[in-house]
């Protein structure tokens, strides 16, 4: 399994462009991967299947997520979906590009770079006929990398 | 500047022009959304406007001059800025009351006054 990240729709699977949607008719089995997404983007902690502590120490529903941390969940469980990262901030799309090792997303290409959340841990990323499991790599990739293959 | 609220306390430091939110997660707008739904319930001149709202239907500016809205909070407005019409709309209202728009894609043809972001605290919401 590994995340797969397009920055067009490669019109192979469905795809899920509404998240705060997806995440309200589904009830997912959080596990590690989305504690690390909340902690990430929310600064807060999963507390069980249904409530997370937010920064300020407030337990409050998963419905109160915010959508970043929503379209992680969604990427890391509905993997037979395409999901779009259209509404989600570039810490929300760092984050799962860090942690989420399954899954498919879309997104723009981020002009300005991401965010390294994932402290030297492998990350496990497929783009454009690359795979990469370093995030040093894969924001090089991002950045200059990608231009210069394109130039040549 | 617009207030209201307690605990948290709501304070919109600008003045009527159009606003998008810094492009991050988690800083509170959908929270901030929701006040401004529960001040528009509870008489408030502000307008909270959602991809819900879009899909339903619901003119923008009916909406705002319904209440001579001070306030217009347009969220997740990547799902739906390609309406034209609504992007003429909010630029409209704009003129004469604060909008704040949830846009994170800079590509889009919306041309703000500022970007604003979202400071916390446990009794305060702050933009500016």
């Amino acid at each position: 399994m590994r995340c797969c990240v397009y920055f067009e729709d490669p019109h192979t699977i469905p795809v899920i462009q509404n998240v705060e949607a997806t995440f309200a008719l589904n009830r997912f089995s959080l596990d590690g991967t989305d504690r690390k997404i909340v902690q990430t983007v929310e600064k807060g902690e999963l507390v069980d299947g249904k409530v997370f502590l937010d920064r300020f120490g407030y337990h409050l529903p998963l419905s109160e997520l915010s959508t970043g941390s929503k379209a992680g969940i969604v990427t890391h469980h509905q993997t037979d979906c395409l999901v779009d990262l259209r509404g989600c901030g570039i810490n929300a799309k760092s984050a799962i590009l860090a942690f989420c090792q399954r899954g498919n997303i879309l997104m723009k290409y981020p002009s300005c770079g991401v965010i390294d959340y994932a402290d030297g841990t492998k990350i496990d990323v497929f783009l454009e006929d690359r795979h990469f499991v370093r995030m040093g790599d894969l924001m090089y990739y991002l950045s200059d990398g990608r231009i210069l293959e394109h130039c040549h | 500047m617009i207030a209201f609220g307690h605990n948290p306390r709501v304070e919109i430091r600008r003045e009527p022009g159009l606003y998008i939110f810094l492009d991050y997660a988690a800083m509170g707008k959908s929270y901030l959304a929701r006040m401004i739904g529960l001040a528009c319930e509870g008489g408030m001149p502000y307008v909270p406007y959602t991809y819900l709202d879009y899909v339903r239907g619901l003119d923008l500016t009916s909406a705002c001059e319904r209440c001579r809205a001070e306030l217009v909070m347009v969220d997740q407005y990547d799902l739906y800025w390609e309406d034209a019409a609504l992007r003429r709309q909010i630029e409209e209202i704009a003129k004469r009351a604060v909008v704040l728009v949830d846009l994170k894609d800079s590509d889009v043809p919306l041309e703000p006054d500022d970007y604003v972001g979202i400071e916390r605290t446990e009794n305060l919401l702050e933009v500016s």
